[in-house]
């Protein structure tokens, strides 16, 4: 019996920005992939090259970003995100949301009528029957009064109604894969909880996988069940939550565990990561991303690039540190 | 919330805006009033002179010419005077011929609006697709081809402008007359023919300003959120460049769209002269010359009121374009 | 290390006031429901109060009334016992420097045209502290003390990283010896790993120089770290207050109980 073909897999993505041929790369060699119905983080911080990532598999990198390696497959199919037929496939197979929901609808248009424009894009409805699934879509993710609210503007609504038109928008179609670029960070607390219970219902429901951007290890623990630590553009660890958070290998992982001020109990420091992450990556340059800012680094991190190896039942690191012995040696 | 006033509610939120408008408007017009007389007394000239000669004419005559022209009287006098007769909708007569003010600008207004009306269509034809075109392929050769054409539109003077195309179209393929102007009641074919050149040169110097404005706003949309999001729900290229980018686009176009209709009168003040079109510029710069208050006053005045409409022309475009507009005045 | 008292010349006299006493108050515009109503809050010297709330719960619009931004329109503000409604111009003068504010968005919130040493200094130029070289000796001393190099002095804010600046921001409002700072949000723009150095700064700071800290902040966990004393406010009331402890292991208001359910997503994962 063999595995159903991943919902999403990725191999050795890279991507570059500048001019062709004098381009950076601020992501190198990401690979991971998402069983169908699964659900992946993808953790960092800025410049880690998550969001990059994201718009890669989506083909909406922007302009002057480009993917130069890699091949990207949706349910066994391998695509070319930036190619003509990703047309069809966005908002079909695979559907995004945003961060900011203030700028991500169309300030002129209403509400339905950019909903319908989702739900027309895939489908030959009518007018009328996707302006009545349009409200059913509003009333799935618990907007009151659908019907009416149809006809409301962008400006009318509050982010967090705006996060959940978006959601409507985003899964019309039951996509295989929702890509959700860090959809919590600009609204309230108690509105995050809210809106990211119902992306984890709705996902269920429609047996959608779910790649999750986020710089926050809080979330991914409540929410997915596999988690990629992006740092500088490369992959620092990657594997079931339980393990990574539970047990975190990497330096970098761990450092960013310790950094996190703790809710329920009192702690008089913190112990925080020195320096500040660069935001503009240099991905394909040899040794560590991490080695400047890492308590431990050796010379070696800081000129050859360590390998992605294994580090525990599922999980995978790149670090040199892991390395000596297989037996649970180096930091495991 | 926007949706929670009622019908009844926003119709007095219009009325009260429109009511706001109108007195705006009153203030601007005494206010140019105001300046176009106390400029034209401080310009040196005495019309009484300029009209009859400074050698042919006694004391006495002088003297009455003056007291029939009300221009014996104090400056303050003078001035409450006009203004009064403005508020009645009397604009004076004319020094030279004594014919009413309303009657000139009433004749020479259809030419200059058409001229005016011709040439924004033109560079909005123009500005259009050539503006969107540009955005799309932003920083190839065709967009700085493009830019290159709009650039000459803006920095070339209109004469020169109207000169080239007199010898293209009127010395060398001897398609069009060289200048002059027939009513559109007369001879339509005739009136086209003759007002298209004019409105050609001043349609090509608008249109370069206005493919400058559009390239630039569709390049900034193109660039915001909303786009993305339209991409991402798999909408075509082209619904994403129309439906979304040039509809946000239109809202910064039409601010420049209604300057350059304030724009057009000035213009049309060399246009006229060129072609020998009868219209206010022409009227305006004749008079001018001739230190015949009234009618510039009456033109100058004519010219204000007309740059007031486009500006409230151009917020009535705004409620149209900009529901966030409509949001806060109903507020 | 100098002591905030060598430039403010000493807050002996008021040593029993509190720092920040709020005191009914209500702040409005119009015929709209109030931003804020009847707030009541105490910052004891040398103490940190959290401020939680969401965006429009009116915190903004508190640390806004207590540095003389927004009038009130009932109730009282006294700051080291001195009723801010009732100051006098050079009262006002010294409330301006021994009350400071660091704001959220690092980015904004310092002149791209000045450098940074510039910046730091133009509280002491405006409050007409120190001669020229006493303020260049006082800046490297804020450098220094906000765990800068003394040669970021000489930069511009575009070529700082989102922390340093932070930390600049944090300086000038120092720079003044103020006594009493409000911190609107402070981390809440800065990379998870940057947020900790910049906690851990104002903690420090705090200590050693006896300040007292007003901190606005959406973030449970961090206002755990930081605070002795939580206040909650909602729709422009307070709704719950009280030691750290108590208002976050036992709760009482609903809005509270949700916050901290709400927290619970951004807080250090159990494994951790």
């Amino acid at each position: 019996m063999t595995a159903p073909a991943p919902a999403l897999s990725v191999e050795g993505l890279r991507v570059a920005v500048g001019p062709p041929g004098r381009g950076r790369a601020v992501v190198g060699d990401v690979a991971f992939a998402i069983p169908p119905g699964g659900r992946l983080a993808i953790v960092g911080e800025s410049g880690s090259g998550k969001s990059m990532t994201a718009l890669a598999v989506a083909g909406l990198l922007p302009r002057g970003a480009r993917q130069t390696a890699g091949q990207i497959a949706l349910g066994g199919r391998i695509v070319d995100p930036a190619g003509p037929g990703m047309a069809r496939i966005r908002g079909r197979e695979i559907a995004m949301i945003f961060q900011d929901p203030m700028s991500a609808l169309n300030p002129v248009m209403t509400v339905g009528a950019q909903l319908v424009e989702a739900i027309r894009a895939h489908s030959a409805m009518s007018p009328r029957a996707a302006r009545a699934r349009a409200a059913e879509m509003l009333a799935a993710v618990q907007i009151p009064r659908p019907a009416e609210r149809l006809d409301a503007w962008p400006h009318e609504f509050s982010g967090g109604m705006r996060q959940r038109v978006m959601i409507a928008m985003a899964l019309t179609h039951r996509p295989k894969l929702l890509i959700a670029d860090e959809p919590t960070t600009a609204l309230d607390v108690t509105t995050q909880l809210q809106i990211l219970r119902l992306i984890d219902g709705l996902c269920r429901e429609e047996g959608s996988a779910l790649m999750l951007i986020t710089h926050d290890l809080g979330i991914v623990e409540g929410f997915c069940d596999s988690v990629v630590v992006l740092y500088g553009g490369r992959m620092m660890e990657a594997g079931p939550v339980a393990a990574v958070l539970g047990r975190p290998r990497h330096p970098y992982t761990r450092g960013l565990m310790a950094t996190i001020p703790p809710l329920d109990r009192d702690v008089d420091w913190l112990d925080p990561i020195p320096g500040e992450p660069v935001a503009t990556p240099a991905a394909d340059a040899p040794g560590c991303p991490f080695a400047p800012r890492c308590g431990l680094a050796e010379a070696r991190c800081r000129t050859v690039t360590p390998a992605w190896r294994p580090a525990g039942s599922k999980v995978a690191a790149s670090c040199h540190l892991l390395a000596p012995s297989p037996a649970g040696g180096g930091l495991s | 919330m926007g949706s929670g006033a009622s019908r009844q509610e926003r119709g007095q939120a219009l009325a009260r805006a429109a009511a706001r408008r109108l007195f705006d408007l009153a203030v601007v017009m005494v206010g140019v009033a105001t300046v176009v007389f106390l400029l034209l007394r401080a310009v040196p000239g005495d019309p009484v002179l300029i009209l009859g000669g400074l050698d042919t004419l006694d004391r006495d005559v002088i003297a009455r010419a003056r007291a029939e022209m009300g221009l014996d009287r104090s400056l303050v006098e003078q001035y409450l005077i006009w203004l009064g007769n403005m508020v009645s909708g009397d604009l004076g007569r004319s020094l030279r011929s004594g014919v009413p003010v309303t009657d000139l600008i009433l004749r020479a207004m259809p030419p200059t609006f058409q001229l005016g009306i011709m040439a924004l269509v033109i560079g909005m034809v123009i500005s259009v697709p050539l503006g969107v075109a540009a955005a799309r392929r932003a920083g190839s050769p065709a967009d700085l081809g493009i830019t290159v054409f709009a650039i000459l539109g803006i920095s070339t003077p209109p004469f020169v402008i109207a000169l080239g195309l007199v010898y293209l179209f009127a010395v060398e393929f001897r398609l069009l007359p060289v200048a002059g102007y027939v009513a559109f009641a007369d001879d339509p074919a005739g009136n086209l023919r003759a007002m298209a050149m004019p409105a050609l040169t001043l349609g090509l110097v608008t249109g370069g300003v206005l493919v400058r404005m559009m390239r630039r706003s569709v390049i900034d949309e193109l660039g915001e959120d909303y786009v993305r999001t339209a991409r991402a729900k798999g909408v075509g290229e082209t619904a994403v460049v129309y439906r979304h980018a040039v509809r946000n686009a239109a809202i910064p176009y039409v601010t420049i769209l209604g300057l350059e209709a304030g724009v057009m009168l000035s213009g049309a003040v060399i246009t006229e002269t060129i072609f020998a079109i009868p219209g206010l510029g022409r009227l305006m710069i004749d008079n001018i010359n001739a230190r015949d208050y009234p009618v510039v006053q009456g033109t100058v005045l004519v010219v204000a009121l007309v740059y007031v409409l486009i500006n409230a022309g151009v917020d009535g475009m705004y409620r149209l374009l900009d529901p966030r507009v409509r949001a806060g005045a109903a507020r | 290390m100098p002591s905030s008292g060598a430039v403010t010349g000493g807050r002996g006299a008021l040593v029993t006031a509190p720092a920040l006493a709020v005191e009914g108050l209500t702040v409005g515009y119009g015929r709209a429901a109030p931003v804020l109503q009847s707030v009541t809050l105490t910052l004891p010297q040398g103490e940190t109060l959290g401020l939680v709330g969401e965006s429009g719960s009116g915190k903004t619009t508190l640390a806004r009334a207590v540095v003389g931004l927004v009038a009130p329109t009932a109730g009282s503000i006294r700051v080291f016992g001195a009723d801010i409604a009732a100051l006098d111009r050079a009262g006002r003068a010294l409330l301006r420097r021994r009350v400071q504010m660091v704001f959220q968005d690092p980015y904004t919130s310092l002149d791209p045209t000045m450098t940074v040493g510039e910046a730091v200094a133009e509280p002491l130029v405006v409050h007409g502290l120190g001669g020229r070289a006493e303020r260049a000796a006082w800046v490297d001393e804020l450098m220094r003390l906000v765990g800068l190099d003394a040669s970021i002095a000489a930069r511009f804010p575009a070529e700082l990283s989102g922390g340093q600046r932070q930390r600049v921001a944090i300086a000038r409002a120092l720079a003044p010896a103020p006594a009493l700072v409000i911190c609107d949000e402070p981390v809440s723009a800065l990379d998870v790993s940057v947020q900790a150095q910049i906690l851990n700064l104002l903690k420090r700071l705090q200590r050693e120089l006896g300040l007292s800290l007003l901190f606005v902040s959406h973030d449970l966990s961090v206002v755990r770290f930081l605070a002795q004393r939580i206040a909650v406010i909602e729709g422009g009331r307070i709704v719950e207050d009280g030691p750290r402890v108590a208002v976050l292991d036992r709760p009482q208001h609903p809005y509270t109980r949700a916050l901290i359910e709400a927290a619970r997503l951004r807080a250090r994962p159990a494994g951790g």
